[in-house]
Parts: C-alpha cells; sequence; structure tokens
C-alpha cells in the first residue's frame, strides 16, 4: 500500500516513470520520419512522443532525422525563394491589387538603405521630429502675436507670415541636413569597422527561414 | 463557428492584404514545405531527401550538382509546383483554402464530430497537390499499375482522377458506339473507373501488358482500350445506379473516406508503439494542445493507484474543467517544468531548439533542466505565473478525490 506523503515528495514521485528504459520494440523508421515532419496524428504523435522520452536509441535516431530535416528545409526555403516561388500578385487582393502605384512606392521608400537600417530609420526620425519642432515654434513666434487673438485676420501681419515661412523651411532644410550627415557619418564610421548592418530582412525571407518549431 | 485562429479569422472577415499574406507565410511555410519534403521521402524513398538536400546545398554553393541530376531535377520540379499551387489556392480571392475549411469546421460542428486544426487540414491539402502534379506525369501503365497496387486509398483516388480526366471523353464514345441502348452513361463511366479498372486490372495486367506491347504504337491509351474491351454489358448494368465516390484535386479536400482511413490508420500505430508506462502518453498530450479524457486516466488510476497516475488524473481534471485559456496555461508550465526535471541521459540536452507554448512536447521538455522564472516563465509563456497556486489547485482536486490519502501534510507513517 501507498504511503501518505507530503505533497512536495508527492511531486517527487509522480514522475518516476519518466526514466531511460529498454525497448524490445521500436517504432518503424516510416512512423519516425512522419514524427519529426509533424505529419501524423496527434495522438499517435503523443504516443510517439512517450516512447521518445524513454528510449535513448529513438530519440537518438529522431534527433538525427531532424538535423537532416533542419537542412535541407533550409536549402528548400532558399530554393523556393530565389525562384520566386510566391503566389502571383495579380491574384492577390488588397491593398496589391487595390493600389499598385502606392505599393510600389512604399516599396521603393522602403528599399532606401537609410531607412531600412535601423539606425538610419532613427537618425530621419530625429530629422522629422526636429524640423516639425522648428516648423511649430516659428509658425507660432511670427503668426501668433502676444495678446492678439489668432483667428482674426487683421492679426495676421504679412511681413511676418512670410518671414515665418522662410525661416521655417531654412529651419527644417537645416536640421534635416545635419541630422542626416550625422547619422550617414555615424554609418560610415560603423561600416568601416567592420560590422554588418543589421537590416530588416524581407518579410518572405522571414517567413520562409522561420526556425523550427 | 470558430476557426479558432485569430489571423485565419481576419483573412475570412477582410480577405487577403499584403501583411496578412506574409504573416501566413510566417506561421504556415513550414507546414507547407515539410509536408512537401515528407511526401518525396515517402514516395521516392527516404534517400531522396538527403539527395535533394545535397543537389539544393551544391547549386546554392554555385558548384555543379553531385547526384544523380535529372532525378533530383524532376523531384524538385514537383516540389516547386506544388509549393506554387498549394500558395495559388490559398490567397485567391474566392473558395480559397480558407474558406474551404471554415465550411469544413462548420460540417463537422453540425454533424457533432471533432476537426483537426488548419496544419492538419493544410498539410493533407499540399499531399493531395502534390500527388495530383506527380500522377499528370505518369505514363498510363504507372497511372494503372498505382491503381492496383497503392495501398492508401487516397492515393489511389489521385490516379483513378488522373485516368478519369485523360479518357473520360474516349471511354464515354466507345460506351455509346459498344451499347447504343445504354442509359445513365455517366453513372456507367463513373463504374468504369471507380469500380472496373481497380478491380479487373490486376488479374489482368499481364495479358494487358502483352497485347499492349504488341500493339505497341497504334494508337493512344491501348491499355484502356483493352480495359474497355473487356467491359461487358453486365458491367453497364452493374454501373447504372453507381454514385460517383471520388473527386479530384482541391474539391476533396477532407474527405469522410479520408478520416476513417486515417483513423485505422492511427489506431494501428499506436498499437505499434511500445511504452514502459502508459501515463507518460498522457503526460505529453497534457502539455501538448490536447485534453485528455479523465475517464481514460482513471481507468489508468484504478488499475494501478500510484503518485504518478493520480496525478496526472487530477491534471486531466483540471485541464478539462479550466475555463480560461490562461488557467490551462498555467497548469502546462506547471506540469512543463516538473518534467523537465527527469534526468533521462547522461549528458544534458544542449543545444536544443526553443521551446514556445505551440511546441511542447514530452521528448522535447524532459531533461532539460529548466529554471521557473527565466525558462518556464519568461522564455515559453512569456508571462508572471504563480507556481504555488497552481500546485494548491492540484492538491485540493487531489484530496477532494478518493486518493486523497496519498498526500497529507505531515507523513502519517509506514507500512
Amino acid at each position: 500500500m501507498n504511503e501518505s506523503i507530503s505533497f512536495e515528495d508527492f511531486l517527487d514521485r509522480a514522475f518516476a516513470s519518466l526514466r531511460p528504459d529498454h525497448y524490445e520494440e521500436h517504432p518503424s523508421q516510416r512512423t519516425l520520419i512522419a514524427y519529426v515532419y509533424e505529419q501524423i496524428d496527434p495522438l499517435v504523435a503523443a504516443r510517439i512522443s512517450a516512447h521518445l522520452a524513454t528510449c535513448k536509441e529513438c530519440s537518438e535516431r529522431v534527433h538525427a532525422l531532424r538535423e537532416e530535416r533542419a537542412k535541407v528545409d533550409e536549402t528548400f526555403a532558399r530554393y523556393l525563394r530565389e525562384r520566386g516561388m510566391v503566389a502571383e500578385r495579380a491574384e492577390i487582393g488588397g491593398v496589391g491589387r487595390k493600389w499598385p502605384r502606392i505599393r510600389e512606392l512604399s516599396e521603393k521608400v522602403l528599399a532606401n538603405p537609410w531607412l531600412s537600417s535601423r539606425r538610419g530609420f532613427y537618425g530621419h526620425l530625429a530629422a522629422w521630429a526636429a524640423a516639425s519642432g522648428v516648423l511649430a515654434f516659428f509658425l507660432i513666434r511670427y503668426l501668433h502675436q502676444p495678446g492678439i487673438v489668432l483667428e482674426s485676420s487683421e492679426n495676421l501681419v504679412p511681413g511676418g507670415f512670410i518671414k515665418g515661412l522662410v525661416w521655417s523651411l531654412a529651419g527644417v532644410l537645416g536640421f534635416w541636413g545635419l541630422t542626416g550627415l550625422a547619422s550617414h557619418g555615424y554609418l560610415a564610421l560603423w561600416r568601416s569597422r567592420g560590422q554588418e548592418r543589421k537590416r530588416p530582412r524581407d518579410s518572405h525571407e522571414n517567413g520562409d527561414r522561420e526556425g523550427e518549431g | 463557428m470558430t476557426v479558432r485562429e485569430a489571423l485565419l479569422e481576419r483573412v475570412l472577415r477582410r480577405g487577403w492584404s499584403e501583411g496578412r499574406r506574409n504573416q501566413f507565410l510566417k506561421r504556415y511555410g513550414r507546414v507547407i514545405r515539410w509536408s512537401i519534403l515528407y511526401n518525396i521521402s515517402m514516395r521516392f524513398g527516404s534517400q531522396s531527401l538527403a539527395a535533394v538536400g545535397d543537389y539544393l546545398l551544391s547549386l546554392q554553393e554555385g558548384q555543379q550538382p553531385r547526384s544523380q541530376e535529372g532525378i533530383v531535377g524532376e523531384i524538385l520540379d514537383l516540389a516547386a509546383d506544388t509549393w506554387q499551387d498549394v500558395l495559388n489556392d490559398v490567397f485567391k480571392e474566392e473558395d480559397n483554402l480558407i474558406q474551404k475549411y471554415q465550411r469544413y469546421v462548420a460540417k463537422a460542428q453540425d454533424a457533432r464530430r471533432g476537426f483537426i486544426d488548419f496544419s492538419r487540414f493544410l498539410s493533407k491539402n499540399v499531399s493531395y497537390k502534390f500527388l495530383d502534379n506527380l500522377s499528370k506525369g505518369l505514363s498510363d501503365k504507372e497511372l494503372l499499375d498505382r491503381i492496383a497496387d497503392l495501398k492508401r486509398e487516397s492515393d489511389r483516388r489521385y490516379c483513378i482522377d488522373e485516368l478519369r480526366d485523360r479518357y473520360r471523353e474516349h471511354v464515354e464514345a466507345t460506351l455509346r458506339s459498344k451499347f447504343p441502348q445504354l442509359h445513365q452513361v455517366n453513372n456507367v463511366i463513373d463504374y468504369f473507373f471507380e469500380r472496373f479498372v481497380p478491380e479487373s486490372y490486376p488479374s489482368l495486367r499481364r495479358a494487358i501488358a502483352s497485347e499492349a506491347s504488341r500493339a505497341k504504337g497504334k494508337a493512344k491509351g491501348n491499355l484502356v482500350n483493352l480495359l474497355l474491351e473487356r467491359f461487358s454489358w453486365d458491367d453497364c448494368q452493374k454501373g447504372s445506379n453507381y454514385v460517383r465516390q471520388v473527386y479530384g484535386g482541391m474539391a476533396m479536400t477532407v474527405a469522410d473516406a479520408d478520416a476513417v482511413e486515417e483513423l485505422a490508420e492511427a489506431k494501428a500505430l499506436k498499437e505499434e508503439i511500445p511504452l514502459n508506462d502508459e501515463v507518460n502518453y498522457y503526460w505529453d498530450q497534457l502539455i501538448r494542445c490536447l485534453e485528455p479524457d479523465p475517464g481514460e486516466v482513471e481507468r489508468l488510476v484504478r488499475s494501478k493507484p500510484n503518485e504518478g497516475n493520480v496525478l496526472c488524473w487530477a491534471c486531466a481534471r483540471l485541464k478539462r474543467g479550466f475555463k480560461r485559456q490562461e488557467q490551462k496555461e498555467n497548469l502546462v508550465a506547471f506540469i512543463v517544468f516538473y518534467i523537465s526535471k527527469r534526468r533521462i541521459a547522461e549528458s544534458g540536452r544542449e543545444g536544443m531548439e526553443e521551446l514556445t507554448p505551440e511546441s511542447l512536447t514530452l521528448e522535447r521538455v524532459v531533461g532539460r533542466d529548466l529554471r521557473w522564472r527565466e525558462d518556464v516563465c519568461q522564455g515559453i509563456f512569456k508571462k508572471h505565473i504563480r507556481k504555488d497556486r497552481v500546485m494548491e489547485q492540484i492538491r485540493r482536486e487531489i484530496m477532494a478525490s478518493d486518493y486523497g490519502y496519498l498526500v497529507v501534510e505531515e507523513r502519517t507513517g509506514h507500512e
């Protein structure tokens, strides 16, 4: 009869069934291949998995099959990508079909190395943020005189407006150029150190290269 | 009706977009590729995969391929065609594979029977496409041989369907001229391809092959003509009420016949796989996305009321009883943690693939020696989990059962 024990001890004993064991018979190679490629009924897979957890011999066979699968799958995925084996875009709905020009344009913009590298992207983001700040400052400074209500057309001084616009544009261009130069210089320095640029991979590539589960 | 997958639900509601297409490839691209590779291995032998791998590697390294270029090239064309066909079926606007899956789930729910998840559904359709493409490249004799020899009903169906595609009109014209009084000609044609050919060809194979070789080159479809010559008026009468059972290509998807066949295969396979302890089979189900039947586990407990069986039974009851997915995940996390502590080999299991909630299986987890906070909570489930709370739930479940005597706070003695 079983003795009554604390819950911690109980848990320790509960998983005693998971121990290496010797088996006279093993699943066939065909069954193990189906298991490794996940082409098998989940309940059968559960039984195979339970066998593998306690059978060193089969576990090693499955390990070898997984290594082969990883190798072939990687080369196969690359082969499909290189052949451009993705469904015809014309057959696909959504933005791609309805707005081809917008899609092409966005693809061109995103293909720009400045945007496709993380540092380049943040450089641009900083430039835009700074330029927008300058624009807002000059517009408020020259268009909104203290104590005067902005909505009234009488309060808008023509000279002030043109001056504000010119300063704003100059500010935008100046900041754009400076931050651009700075981030460009940083990138050049970074490249010269021989480090690999971190560029987001193509989305199909991401999908096809996804590792094993 | 639900297809239990957020991405698929979005596609059903809003259709395909560039982003959803990419998400699909990221999530299911591997399922399609593995299914293709598996079919290559099954149909061309397990060595074929290694040959394909070597061939692709040498192609990508810009070297002259070492292996048998012709055969491997053909296999690769078949694989690439299957990949393209499946994606075309998935991404088309009308009647795509997601919509077919939705209909399949609805039908299964109406009939109050279980249904397979989308990955399995996709895998099956990849296999159908692969076989479809494979049968297109076969000669008449190869097709007939396969109809006669193939063990799997689903494989045979593809060859029958391909033969019908090639010779339907010819068979119809021949039957009409041979039997002018014939009615229900469509039924008879279906009977000819689906019953007469598979039943008659094996016994007539040798005679037909020698006749065909004598008549070589005279007319296309010699073998089918020879079979037609043996098709009698009695056969026509037998076929007049025949209902077509073989449908080609994607129209078939997951047919009932497949389900029956797969069930029989699964049963045979389950019996083939030896286990030292039945409870491990249920542990695996518990950490997968499955919910084992507590009644089934209880039968195990009654025959052998030890700690492992009782704990497994309590976990099965809890997993079934929990309403929220979060609670189920917490329970799985707890089981994974304890299972990983069992050492099954001398060496550690370093270098194994990363674990995710979807990839958890007993053999992947056992012996990994996972840490609770870093590996289980943060690594696999990406959330904070109260282990003590899960333990308390399990303890209460056991204490409230007939097996509570196995667990008390202090030792009460030995016998």
